[in-house]
Parts: C-alpha cells; sequence; structure tokens
C-alpha cells in the first residue's frame, strides 16, 4: 500500500485544506478532513456521516458530479481525492456574465443538472442541498460540475456544518419548510430546487430569498398561490400550524413573471414548482420534456 | 446527499418503472465476488472462523434492527473476500466483529453505547478490552478493503418491490409477507452457499418461500409475478429457493433431531413451475381467492414438500 507522498506529488496549496497534487502526469485535488474533534472522541471512529458521504461518492461515476477518486487516511487526517477541475471551471455560475448573453447556454446547464438529478434519484440517492455555489462551469466546453462533500475549491464551509440540516433555504421545497428539522426529504425536494435554479437562471436573482422559513413559504405563495385541500391534498394535515400559511393568495401569472420564456420553458418551470411534491414533476420525466428538444 | 439505507425502493412507491432497473444493475458490486465461496468450501477452518465472526455479530446486534446485522455481515464478508483468511486468534476475530458492527451502525446513523460493546464481547472471559483508537484503527482498514463502499444493496431493499408485484392488498398481509421473508433472508445468511446468489435473487426466493408457507393458495400468482419479472433469472431463483429450503429445513429438523431423508421427490419450486407449464398449455387461468392467514399444519414430518416455516428467534 502506498503512502500518501508515495502515491501523490507535486503538493499546491490552494486554500487551507485544499491542494493540488500530481500523479504521473495526471492532476487532482485533494482535500484534508480531519476526524479527531471532541464530538468525533465520543463516536469511537470515523464520523457516521463522513462515511455516509464518502459511500455515496464512491458509488458516482458521472460526468457533470466531480469524481471522488480515492480515500486515504494518516493518522487522524482523511485525504480525499478529487479529480481536478482547471481555471476554466467558474463557481457559483449564476454570477457568470455569459450565461445572461446565451439563451441556449442556459438550457443546456439546466439539462445537465437535470440529467444529473435524475441519476441519481434513479440510484436512490437524494442530494437534499443543491444550490448554486455546488455547481461550477466551463462556458467554453459547455461542461457543468456539481461538487459534493465541499469538493467545489472555493467550497469553505465546514464539513460538520454541511452535512448538517442548517443551511441556505432558498431552494427548499415547502413541504420541507413546513417540517423544517424533520428529517424526511424525498426527490421532489430535489427537483424543487433545482426549479428554483431555473428561475434564477432567468430573472438574475434567487427566485426566494427570505431568511426564515416563516418568510420564504410567504414569498412562495406570493408567487404560486397558497396551496389547498384541492391543489395539494393532504397540506393541512402537512402544514402543522396554521400561521404558516398566512392569508390566501392567488397564483401570479408565471408568464408575466417571466416573459423571456417560451411556453415549453413555462410549462416545464410551473411543473417543477408545483407545490404539491405527488405532482411535482421528476427528474426523469423533466429531461424529456418538450423544452429540452434540441439540446 | 442521503439515502434510506433500510427501504431505498420504499419511499418510492411511485417509482417509475425504467428507474427500477439501477438497483439490479449495481447490486454485484456490493457482495463478495463469486469465487468467495469456492475459497471457503476448501477450508473448513475458514468456515468455522467467518462463523465465529458471525455469531460475535449477532450477539451484538440482537438488540438492534435485522437490518444491521445483515449488513455488518456483508462486511465481514466483503473484506474476508478482499483481505485473505484472518488469523487463528480469538481477539481479532473480535475486534473484526466489532468494528464490521460499528460500521454498518454507523451507516444506518444507530446510536449504541461503546461501553455496552466491550462488555458484551468479554462476558464470560477475560479477554482485553479494545482502545477507541484500536476499533478505530480496525474501522480504518475495513474502510479502505472495501474501498468505503458502505452502501450495500441487501435483499431488503428489493422486498418492497417484489411483494408490490404480488397485489397482495390488505396491509397486515404484506407485512407478515415481509416479515416472514426478512427473517428467511436473516438465516440465510448464516450460510455460506446463499453468498453465491446476487441480493434481487436472494429476495424473490426468500418471499416465495415465505408465501408458499403463509398464503399457500395465492402461491402459484406470486410465482407467475416473480417469473414475469425480466430482472429476475427464474433458473436461478429455483436454485437459491432449494438452497433456503435446505437451510430452512436443516434447521428445522436439528431443533427437533429429526434425521433428514436422502430421499428427494420433486421440489416444491420445479413442481409448481411444472404446473404452470401445464397450466399455460390447457389456456387455463388460475383463481386465486383471498385466505385468511392460517398457517397449514402437517403430522408428516418426512416429507420434504410440507415441512413447515419454524420461527426461531436468535436472541
Amino acid at each position: 500500500m502506498l503512502t500518501l507522498r508515495e502515491k501523490y506529488y507535486d503538493f499546491d496549496q490552494i486554500s487551507s485544506k485544499v491542494f493540488k497534487c500530481r500523479r504521473d502526469d495526471q492532476f487532482f485535488t485533494m482535500k484534508i478532513v480531519s476526524i479527531l474533534n471532541e464530538e468525533n472522541q465520543a463516536n469511537n471512529g470515523v464520523p457516521y456521516w463522513i462515511i455516509r458521504e464518502i459511500s455515496i461518492l464512491k458509488e458516482l461515476d458521472h460526468i457533470n458530479i466531480v469524481r471522488l477518486i480515492d480515500v486515504m487516511t494518516d493518522g487522524p487526517d482523511l485525504f480525499l481525492v478529487f479529480e481536478y477541475l482547471d481555471n476554466e471551471f467558474q463557481a457559483d455560475f449564476l454570477k457568470n456574465p455569459k450565461m445572461f448573453m446565451y439563451p441556449q447556454m442556459k438550457k443546456e446547464f439546466l439539462y445537465q443538472i437535470l440529467n444529473t438529478v435524475a441519476y441519481l434519484h434513479a440510484r436512490k440517492i437524494l442530494l437534499r442541498d443543491l444550490r448554486p455555489e455546488n455547481i461550477l462551469v466551463n462556458v467554453r466546453t459547455q461542461v457543468l460540475k456539481i461538487a459534493l462533500f465541499g469538493a467545489a475549491r472555493t467550497f469553505e464551509a465546514p464539513l460538520e456544518a454541511y452535512s448538517s440540516s442548517v443551511g441556505c433555504l432558498s431552494y427548499r421545497s415547502p413541504e420541507v419548510l413546513f417540517q423544517f428539522g424533520c428529517e424526511k426529504y424525498s426527490t421532489p425536494n430535489d427537483v424543487w430546487a433545482v426549479g428554483c435554479i431555473f428561475g434564477e437562471m432567468l430573472l438574475h436573482r434567487p427566485l426566494f430569498s427570505g431568511p426564515s422559513d416563516v418568510e420564504l413559504l410567504d414569498e412562495i405563495f406570493t408567487l404560486l398561490g397558497t396551496p389547498t385541500e384541492e391543489t395539494w391534498p393532504g397540506v393541512t394535515s402537512i402544514c402543522g400550524t396554521c400561521a404558516l400559511m398566512g392569508p390566501p393568495q392567488q397564483p401570479k401569472d408565471l408568464a408575466k413573471e417571466f416573459p423571456m420564456l417560451n411556453p415549453d420553458g413555462l410549462d416545464l418551470l410551473s411543473k417543477m414548482l408545483c407545490l404539491c411534491p405527488n405532482y411535482r414533476i421528476s427528474a426523469e420525466d423533466a429531461v424529456k420534456h418538450p423544452y429540452f428538444k434540441g439540446v | 446527499m442521503d439515502f434510506d439505507l433500510e427501504n431505498p425502493l420504499g419511499n418510492f412507491h411511485d417509482l417509475p418503472c425504467d428507474a427500477v432497473p439501477s438497483l439490479f444493475l449495481i447490486e454485484s458490486d456490493h457482495i463478495p465476488p463469486p469465487n468467495y465461496c469456492q475459497s471457503f468450501k476448501a477450508s473448513d477452518f475458514d468456515i468455522s472462523v467467518r462463523r465465529d465472526v458471525v455469531s460475535l455479530i449477532s450477539q451484538l446486534s440482537c438488540t438492534f434492527d435485522p437490518v444491521l446485522p445483515y449488513l455488518a455481515i456483508n462486511y465481514l464478508d466483503r473484506f474476508l473476500a478482499h483481505q485473505g483468511i484472518l488469523q487463528p486468534k480469538p481477539w481479532a476475530n473480535k475486534l473484526l466483529a466489532i468494528s464490521c458492527f460499528s460500521l454498518a451502525a454507523k451507516m444506518l446513523k444507530t446510536e449504541y453505547s461503546a461501553t455496552d460493546v466491550q462488555v458484551l464481547m468479554n462476558h464470560g472471559d477475560g479477554g482485553a478490552i479494545f482502545e477507541a483508537q484500536t476499533i478505530q484503527r480496525m474501522e480504518g482498514i475495513v474502510l479502505g478493503a472495501l474501498q468505503w463502499r458502505m452502501r450495500s444493496i441487501t435483499p431488503f431493499s428489493f422486498i418492497p418491490f417484489f411483494v408490490n408485484l404480488f397485489r397482495l392488498k390488505d396491509p397486515a398481509l404484506r407485512q407478515v409477507l415481509k416479515d416472514g421473508a426478512s427473517e428467511i433472508i436473516l438465516k440465510s445468511q448464516r450460510e455460506i452457499k446463499v453468498l453465491e446468489f446476487k441480493p434481487s435473487t436472494v429476495a424473490a426466493s426468500a418471499l416465495l418461500y415465505a408465501s408458499h408457507e403463509l398464503f399457500p393458495f395465492q402461491y402459484p400468482c406470486f410465482l407467475r409475478a416473480i417469473s414475469d419479472c425480466s430482472y429476475i433469472n427464474k433458473e436461478t431463483v429455483v436454485q437459491c429457493y432449494n438452497v433456503i429450503h435446505d437451510i430452512t429445513r436443516e434447521e428445522y429438523e436439528s431443533v427437533l433431531n429429526i434425521n433428514s431423508t436422502s430421499d428427494t421427490p420433486v421440489n416444491v419450486l420445479d413442481e409448481h413451475f411444472l404446473s404452470l407449464e401445464s397450466e399455460k398449455t390447457n389456456g387455463t387461468n388460475v383463481v386465486t381467492q383471498e385466505q385468511d392467514f392460517k398457517r397449514r399444519k402437517t403430522t408428516d414430518y418426512g416429507n420434504n414438500r410440507t415441512v413447515p416455516f419454524s420461527h426461531f428467534h436468535q436472541c
């Protein structure tokens, strides 16, 4: 078994715990994860969330997912070796000006995101925390990469926080916001997040940005209307506190909110942002939507 | 990211048909390689070592969800396939058992007390207490050997899918069937020969065995549903069913101290396949009726075809 320094060399620091390194003529990104701290002592070994996350990453082999190639241990540290993404891959792709110059590029990238989500869902893997910060794009080659488990080069949030349910709320679905803190995620939540990203591509700003679940739900219902038992069977028993519903609101006309979008795009967007999770389009069906004809 | 390890298909009752193949396609990645069984058959000592560690894991897991020991034993088999035979030292077996148990508990997010684990392992002898660092190092060795691919696809993953094919409407009856099949899966894992089959095949065979025992009049319908499933190889299911049948009968007879007979009539699954073929030739339809749940009684223990399934709990 080759040791870390025998297997990889030419280390070049990118950020505090992220390095570029080389083996033969190939470059990799190596991320150091320390597994010894106060919390981990009580767990007697590698924490469960690290094992679970790595187990998933090790199974994934998809062009649009940053690949985890190797895992090595050295004393109290884990070394995660990812495929290397050169400088052409820009993080936080929604801020890239070229995104707004070429409408076709938006469609291409949306398709790649949905294709990736469909791939994951087919393997019973949920993303749970998809957001633009975890997406990198190469606008020259039009290839998009989703970085998971802090694989993004500029991802600096502590891993412990990343694995918890605390995080950005803007891409959480209404059924998750209603039951904030509940661990019962499911595939429709990921599709909702893609719908929010789609909307953000079009508007150049987050679709929903309230700082709390109550405010977010209000923004959602302002745009899409307050759910009823007719539009969302079972919603009354889900929402728990009636205060989360707020006063009844009528849905806005999406065609007026998104004037740049053609009818197929409006149809897809409305289906991804369907309030009822059971009626929301699946990622598998979304990639087959007429909006992507010609992609 | 997350996944429901216990029931990855159960969360998706509206699962599109062409999404199902994924689990069937990747399940082989999470079982020992095909030559694993052959290497064990070559050595009685190896078999006894495996049984020893399996027994230790079962002791550790007796108060937990049955999926936990199943997963831990899967790790054990994959580890042995990778690392070869263990050293003949009792403490090494215990350390491996603890590590596989611990890793399975973590994958399932199951809380457990490290102190209780140590006490259980040392019950009845003056064995050494393993330091946390030792367990951690052993966990690292197992993780490395398994290449950190700890989300094993087990037979439990396929049970909801197959049960849905059976179209049992009563939730209580579905649960009885699932429980029966789960018990069979747990028992059969202790025998090496079941490891030759893929998890989906084990699940299908266990469900058929349980349904034959619990719902004999609907059994032909269930059998046809399994046979029509394009992801299942019918002949392999027959073989696996026979292995499960032998294991279950062996355990039953060992408890009652009944000698097994070498006079084996047509195996029950073969018989039903034959009758299905003849029914298709005749163009007749099998009439199914709802039956109250009732175990069949038999007094002819020597007849293989009517040996009842017995419920013996390990813990």
